[in-house]
C-alpha cells in the first residue's frame, strides 16, 4: 500500500465482539487480508460481563480455556425463587463439570475475555483498529446491483472491502442503516430488547468460595426470580467471579418503563432481598454497567445478507433468551460461519449475494436456529404470563414452606391448606393455560 | 525543525473506585495504562510544527509497553522514528537517573531544535524530569507551556501559565519546552487521534531498542530510593436504611442523632 492508493482489502469487519471477532480469526487464518474496526477504546470496553458458553471457540481454539483469561468455570448452576421473606431454590451440578471442558460454560470479565481475543486475532495477522468509528457503508450501483463496497471511518478515510461483516452488536446503527440501503428484509416481528444491567462486587476469594460452596476455580451461576423483579418482564443472576460478584438482571426494556422504578431501585431492591443480601455482604462495589440485549428471537432475525454484507452476532439479533441465555456463543458460531463463507467467496472471486446466500444456508443447519427457532416463543409467552417472573415463584415459595411447616396439626390439614393457600385468588383456567405455555420455556 | 518528544505510558486510574494502593504499596486490582496526557499535547506541539514548517519528529519512551504501547500510538499519528529505551538495569530509576538517561538518548539521536515533553512525571510524582534533562544538555527551558506562539531558527515563543494568568516568553534554540495540563476538549491545539491507514501501516514496524551498552549508563543507581508508601484511609461512612413508614424507627434515629449531639 502506498501512501496514496486507496485502502483495499479482502474484508472488514464492523465491530470487534465476539462475533466480529471470530469471523476475522478464520478469515485471518484462511490467509485473507481482514480488518476489524472496534469503535471502543479496547475490544470488550463497550461490553460487560458474564456467562460464556465456549464450545464453538474450542472448535476454533482448542483449549482456549487454559490460556484465556476466564475468571471461573461453572461448576454448579441454581435456580432460585425469591418471595418476600421466603426463598426456594434447586442448584445442580456434577462433578465433570469442574473438569475440562468443564462443560463449555465459563465466566468471564469481557473487557479482558474480548482483549485476548482481539490479541489472538491479531497474532492470526488481521489489523485490529480500535478506537474508531464506522459511520456507514460505501455503496456502489442502483437496484438489484447496488451493493456495499466500503467504510466510511468517523474523521478519517473511507477503507474498502470485496466484504464487509457487519457485528455492531446489539445497539446495530450501521446495520440498520445498511437494511434500509441494501433493501434487506426485516424480521417478521420487530425486534425487542432487554436491558441487562450489572454491578461487580468485589469479595475476598474465600469468602466467595465459602458462600457459594466451591473449590479451586469452580464457580456458580445462579439464575433468580421473584419478588424482586415484580411487574418486569426479566429475571435477576449472580455469577461467581476469581475475587468478585456480578450481580444483576436483565429485563424487557418496556417493562421497565411501565414498572416506575428505575434500574437502579430494582437491582438495589434485589440486592436487599435478605437471601441475596447475605451473599453479597461486605463486599465493595467496584463497578456498573448496562448493555442492551436484542430478545425478540427467531421471528425478529432479519435477512443476514445483502450484496457485499454479511450480519452476524447480536446485529442480526442471534440471541436464545430462554433460560440458557446464551448470546456470545451463537455470536461467535453466526461469525465463524460468515468467515468461512467469505474465505469461500474470496477463492470464487465473487462476492454476490447469491455466493454469501451459504451463511443463512449453512446457518439454518446449525444450533443457532435450531435453538432460536424451538424458543420461538418464548418473547410471546413470557409477554403474556406477567406472573411466570413474580406472582408463581413467591406462590411456589408459599407452597412449600407451608408444606413443610412443623405444628401440632396433622400433615393432611396442614399439606391441604398450603395447597389452598397456594391457590387462593388464582383463577383456575388462567393457571391451566399458563402452565400450558410455560412448558415451552424448559 | 527537528523535535524529540519524550512520551510515557501511566496507569489509568480515571474510573477506579475504592483504594488503588495496596497497604503494601503495591499497585491493585487490573489497571489498565494510557499515554500520558500532557505528553500527548507535547507530541501534538511537535506534529504541528512538523505539519507547518516540515521536518522530523522522533518519540523515545522508556521500559516495555505494558498496555497501550506509546511508541506505537505515536507512529500512528506520523512521528517519523520511535526509540524505546529498555534494559533491565533500567527498572529501578529515580527522575536523575531517568533525566541522565533520557539526555544521553537525545544526544544520540542528534540534529534537533525542540525538546518536548508533558509536565507530570507520575513515576516520582514531581515535574523536574523536563528540567534535569535540559539542565544535563546545557539548554534553556520554559515549562508551563501551553501554545507555542512563533518558532524559527533565531527562537521560539511560548505562551506558559503563570500564577492568575499567562506570559509569553522567548528562547533561543535549541531549547526544552515543558508542556502543561491537558487541552480543553474543543481547542484547535487538540492532540490528533491515530489515523486508520497509519494504524495499518505501523501495526508491524520495528520499534528499535536501546539499553544501557548504547547510552551513558553511569547513573543508574538511585540517589533517591523507595523507603515505604502510605495510602490516608478513607472515611468510612456507616450508611442505615429506614423505613419511612416504620414511626418506631425513625423516633429510634432521630434520639440517636439527639444523642450525638
Amino acid at each position: 500500500m502506498s501512501d496514496d492508493e486507496r485502502v483495499q482489502v479482502d474484508v472488514i469487519v464492523v465491530g470487534g465482539g465476539p462475533a466480529g471477532l471470530s469471523a476475522a480469526y478464520v478469515l485471518a487464518r484462511e490467509g485473507l487480508d481482514v480488518i476489524v474496526i472496534e469503535r471502543g477504546e479496547t475490544a470488550g470496553s463497550k461490553n460487560v460481563s458474564g456467562l460464556l458458553y465456549g464450545t464453538v471457540l474450542n472448535e476454533m481454539m482448542p483449549g482456549f480455556y487454559e490460556r484465556a483469561p476466564i475468571e471461573r468455570s461453572i461448576a454448579k448452576r441454581s435456580i432460585g425463587f425469591l418471595g418476600d421473606g421466603v426463598q426456594a431454590s434447586i442448584c445442580f451440578g456434577t462433578d465433570e463439570w469442574s473438569d475440562p471442558p468443564y462443560n463449555n460454560t465459563f465466566m468471564v470479565y469481557r473487557s479482558q475475555f474480548d482483549k485476548w481475543f482481539a490479541g489472538e486475532v491479531e497474532e492470526a495477522d488481521a489489523a485490529l483498529l480500535e478506537g474508531m468509528v464506522v459511520d456507514g457503508l460505501i455503496y456502489e450501483g442502483e437496484d438489484e446491483q447496488r451493493k456495499a463496497v466500503g467504510v466510511n471511518i468517523r474523521d478519517d478515510e473511507d477503507f474498502y472491502a470485496d466484504v464487509i461483516i457487519l457485528a455492531d452488536g446489539a445497539n446495530a446503527l450501521v446495520t440498520s442503516e445498511v437494511f434500509e440501503q441494501l433493501n434487506m428484509r426485516r424480521g417478521k416481528e420487530p425486534q425487542s430488547y432487554a436491558l441487562g444491567v450489572k454491578e461487580i462486587i468485589g469479595l475476598p476469594r474465600e469468602k466467595i468460595e465459602d458462600r457459594f460452596g466451591l473449590e479451586n476455580n469452580e464457580g456458580m451461576a445462579m439464575d433468580l426470580i421473584g419478588s424482586p423483579f415484580e411487574g418486569l418482564v426479566g429475571a435477576g443472576f449472580i455469577y461467581t467471579a476469581k475475587e468478585s460478584l456480578a450481580i444483576g438482571f436483565a429485563a424487557k426494556v418496556e417493562s421497565i418503563a411501565k414498572c416506575g422504578r428505575t434500574p437502579n431501585e430494582i437491582i438495589d431492591g434485589f440486592k436487599q432481598h435478605p437471601q441475596v443480601r447475605r451473599l453479597i455482604q461486605g463486599g465493595e462495589l467496584l463497578e456498573y454497567s448496562a448493555h442492551l440485549i436484542p430478545e425478540g428471537g427467531y421471528r425478529a432475525v432479519p435477512e443476514l445478507i445483502g450484496n457485499g454484507v454479511m450480519v452476524v452476532g447480536d446485529a442480526a439479533g442471534l440471541v436464545n433468551m430462554s433460560l440458557y441465555h446464551e448470546g456470545s456463543n451463537l455470536a461467535m458460531a453466526s461469525g465463524k460461519l460468515a468467515g468461512e463463507v467469505a474465505a469461500e467467496a474470496k477463492q470464487k472471486g465473487d462476492f454476490s449475494k447469491r455466493t454469501l446466500a451459504a451463511y443463512p444456508e449453512k446457518l439454518e443447519g446449525t444450533f443457532v436456529m435450531q435453538d432460536l427457532k424451538k424458543y420461538q416463543g418464548v418473547p410471546e409467552i413470557l409477554d403474556h404470563i406477567p406472573g411466570v417472573f413474580a406472582e408463581y415463584p413467591a406462590r411456589a415459595c408459599r407452597l412449600l414452606v407451608d408444606y413443610f411447616r412443623v405444628s401440632e396439626r396433622s400433615k393432611a390439614v396442614i399439606q391441604k391448606e398450603a395447597l389452598k393457600n397456594f391457590l387462593r385468588g388464582l383463577p383456575k383456567i388462567q393457571f391451566g393455560r399458563d402452565l400450558l405455555r410455560a412448558r415451552k420455556l424448559m | 525543525m527537528n523535535s524529540i518528544v519524550i512520551v510515557r505510558e501511566i496507569w489509568d486510574t480515571r474510573d477506579l473506585v475504592g483504594d488503588v494502593v495496596g497497604g503494601d504499596g503495591e499497585l491493585k486490582g487490573n489497571l489498565l495504562t494510557r499515554f500520558e496526557p500532557e505528553d500527548l499535547n507535547a507530541l501534538e506541539m511537535a506534529l504541528q510544527i512538523k505539519d507547518q514548517q516540515g521536518g522530523k519528529v522522533t518519540v523515545i519512551s522508556i521500559h516495555p509497553s505494558r498496555d497501550v504501547d506509546v511508541l506505537r500510538e505515536a507512529l500512528y499519528r506520523d512521528v517519523d522514528e520511535a526509540i524505546r529505551l529498555d534494559d533491565p538495569q533500567f527498572a529501578a530509576l529515580d527522575t536523575l537517573g531517568m533525566a541522565h538517561l533520557f539526555s544521553s538518548a537525545i544526544q544520540k539521536v542528534g540534529d534537533y531544535q525542540l525538546v518536548l515533553t508533558g509536565i507530570s512525571i507520575p513515576e516520582g510524582e514531581n515535574a523536574f524530569l523536563g528540567n534535569q534533562i535540559a539542565t544535563l544538555l546545557g539548554l534553556p527551558h520554559a515549562s508551563y507551556v501551553d501554545a507555542l506562539e512563533g518558532i524559527d531558527e533565531t527562537g521560539v515563543t511560548c505562551k506558559r501559565g503563570i500564577e492568575g494568568g499567562y506570559e509569553t516568553v522567548r528562547l533561543p534554540l535549541p531549547a526544552v519546552l515543558v508542556v502543561g495540563v491537558a487541552l480543553l476538549k474543543d481547542d484547535p491545539r487538540t492532540p490528533r487521534t491515530a489515523k486508520a491507514r497509519l494504524k495499518l501501516k505501523h501495526r508491524k514496524t520495528a520499534i528499535p531498542t536501546w539499553g544501557s551498552a548504547d547510552l551513558d549508563a553511569s547513573h543508574l543507581t538511585p540517589v533517591t530510593t523507595l523507603v515505604k508508601r502510605d495510602t490516608v484511609p478513607q472515611r468510612e461512612i456507616e450508611s442505615q436504611s429506614i423505613d419511612p413508614e416504620d414511626e418506631a424507627a425513625l423516633k429510634a434515629m432521630l434520639n440517636e442523632w439527639r444523642s450525638l449531639r
